[in-house]
């Protein structure tokens, strides 16, 4: 098409030329100089310059050689030429243009419809994803739940008639018989605690958990725990301090969770912390929040090791060769604090000791009798 | 000696043999029930001064056999023992006038606690 009315354009131009007709030379001389520059700027294909130099030097030697020819009217000639041959170029061009957007449309369409099925596909492969991983962590806490209830009945059993032999129900036992029956309730005790964490870590992590809250004293609850502590403690001639600078300390918690949070974190002292060693319990206050540290001087963890000691089951390979554990108990200390709207942090230094600190909000009011606690302002 | 009847309703045969010999040893008398249909068939013609009761039992449970030893004897003491923690059962325990709730795994003092708090109240 446009090269057709570039050749036009050139015939009209010679004939112009041939004709002596000045005025034809100079409109379509313009129009022609316009184009080129036109298809410089917009198609950046290089041009041969000797048409456009001819046509410019027509031009130039017609208005020099017959100054009558006006050059507006050659201007207005051209605009209007213009004009007529972009309107007509539309009008041939339309049916294009139109096509050209329908399909544009459509393929955008297309496009976007592809797309979504696409993402719903991949929505829907999630949900399943999820869905299973739901129903499998639903199968996980029902089988341990159930697991541990079978386990504990056959347990029960062992450690009753182990009691019953201790007790002296079928006579009395010789010394000897009396190590080896404490050597087997050891083990049973162990494996019923194990049982235990395992049960309410599994509890905690479904949801099952229900705090009963009240306004309890978190320095009696402390003092409590390092009684129970204290043999343990004697008998690895370990020193218990304990220090509140703090006077009496109140929270709005579960008594029975702050107790095992307390005295996880001391008995797990004790168990690490060599003889002739120290544990430092301390409480303190930190604008609205309870502080709790327990510190001792026992084997201590690598900065690595404190990272992962929160993780299910893991023991640091120190702890392993010092005493037994199960692994659990800071992960359930932990969770109960983290249910309480609290925070536990460790830092420790191999062979040097270990400190906890716990953090608990403190209860926003004493007078719990007058004025019930209010839990919405507690989040 | 102590002529106090312990009633043991428990399905474990290890369990309850397990009670029986040490509640025996510590000189009360025991009579034993495997299921609570053959618990509640006797119950009429046994006297006993308390039941230990679990809550987990075949057929008729144990909270069934507990609402019924109540309808007919209030007075009647019963402790349940439960392996189960769920706080709804226990409730319903205690609902239905569970004397004692003693949890699963139990240690013998646990047992011995509860048998002389309870016989010691009805007695005094």
């Amino acid at each position: 098409m446009n090269a057709v009315y570039n050749y036009l354009l050139i015939a009209f131009f010679a004939i112009s030329i041939l004709d002596f007709d000045y005025f034809s030379v100079s409109v379509i001389g313009m129009i022609i100089v316009i184009r080129y520059f036109y298809s410089l700027f917009y198609t950046k294909q290089p041009r041969s310059y000797l048409f456009f130099y001819f046509t410019g030097l027509a031009i130039v030697l017609v208005n020099w050689r017959y100054p009558t020819i006006q050059l507006p009217l050659t201007f207005i000639t051209l605009a209007i030429l213009e004009c007529i041959r972009i309107i007509i170029m539309a009008v041939l061009r339309y049916p294009d243009t139109i096509q050209n957007f329908q399909a544009l449309t459509e393929e955008l369409e297309r496009r976007v419809e592809q797309r979504t099925a696409e993402l719903r596909e991949t929505n829907l492969q999630l949900q399943q994803a999820n869905l299973k991983l739901l129903e499998l962590d639903q199968m996980k806490t029902a089988f341990v739940s159930q697991a541990s209830h079978d386990l504990r009945t056959p347990l029960t059993a062992i450690k009753g008639s182990l009691d019953n032999l201790m007790m002296g129900v079928a006579g009395e036992l010789n010394d000897k018989q009396k190590k080896i029956m404490l050597r087997a309730t050891r083990s049973v005790d162990r494996l019923t605690q194990l049982i235990n964490d395992i049960l309410d870590l599994n509890r905690i992590e479904s949801g099952r958990v229900t705090l009963e809250k009240s306004v309890i004293s978190l320095h009696t609850i402390m003092e409590q725990s390092l009684l129970e502590n204290q043999p343990a403690a004697e008998k690895k001639q370990i020193r218990l301090q304990a220090s509140n600078d703090a006077g009496p300390i109140f929270l709005h918690a579960d008594p029975s969770k702050i107790e095992r949070v307390c005295g996880e974190l001391i008995s797990n002292a004790i168990k690490y912390t060599p003889p002739g060693g120290w544990i430092q319990v301390k409480l303190a206050r930190s604008g609205p929040h309870a502080v709790l540290t327990v510190q001792d001087t026992g084997i201590g963890m690598t900065a690595e090791e404190c990272g992962k000691i929160w993780e299910r089951f893991y023991r640091t390979t120190e702890s392993q060769k010092i005493a037994k554990g199960s692994g659990l108990g800071l992960s359930i200390a932990k969770e109960l604090i983290e249910l309480h709207e609290g925070s536990i942090t460790v830092d420790s230094t191999p062979g040097m000791g270990t400190r906890f600190t716990v953090t608990l909000p403190l209860a926003q009011s004493l007078d719990t009798e007058h004025e019930p606690y209010d839990n919405s302002n507690c989040g | 000696m102590n002529h106090t009847t312990i009633l043991i309703v428990d399905d474990e045969e290890e369990l309850r043999e397990n009670l029986q010999d040490l509640l025996e040893f510590k000189g009360y008398r025991v009579e034993t029930f495997a299921t609570g249909e053959e618990f509640l068939e006797e119950f009429d013609s046994i006297s006993g001064d308390l039941v230990l009761l679990d809550i987990q039992l075949p057929g008729v449970d144990g909270l069934e056999v507990l609402r019924r030893i109540k309808a007919r004897r209030p007075q009647m003491p019963v402790a349940m023992v439960s392996a189960s923690s769920v706080r709804g059962i226990l409730d319903q325990a205690e609902a239905y006038g569970a004397d004692r709730i003693i949890l699963k795994p139990y240690s013998h003092e646990d047992i011995l606690r509860a048998v002389e708090e309870i016989v010691n109240r009805a007695g005094g």
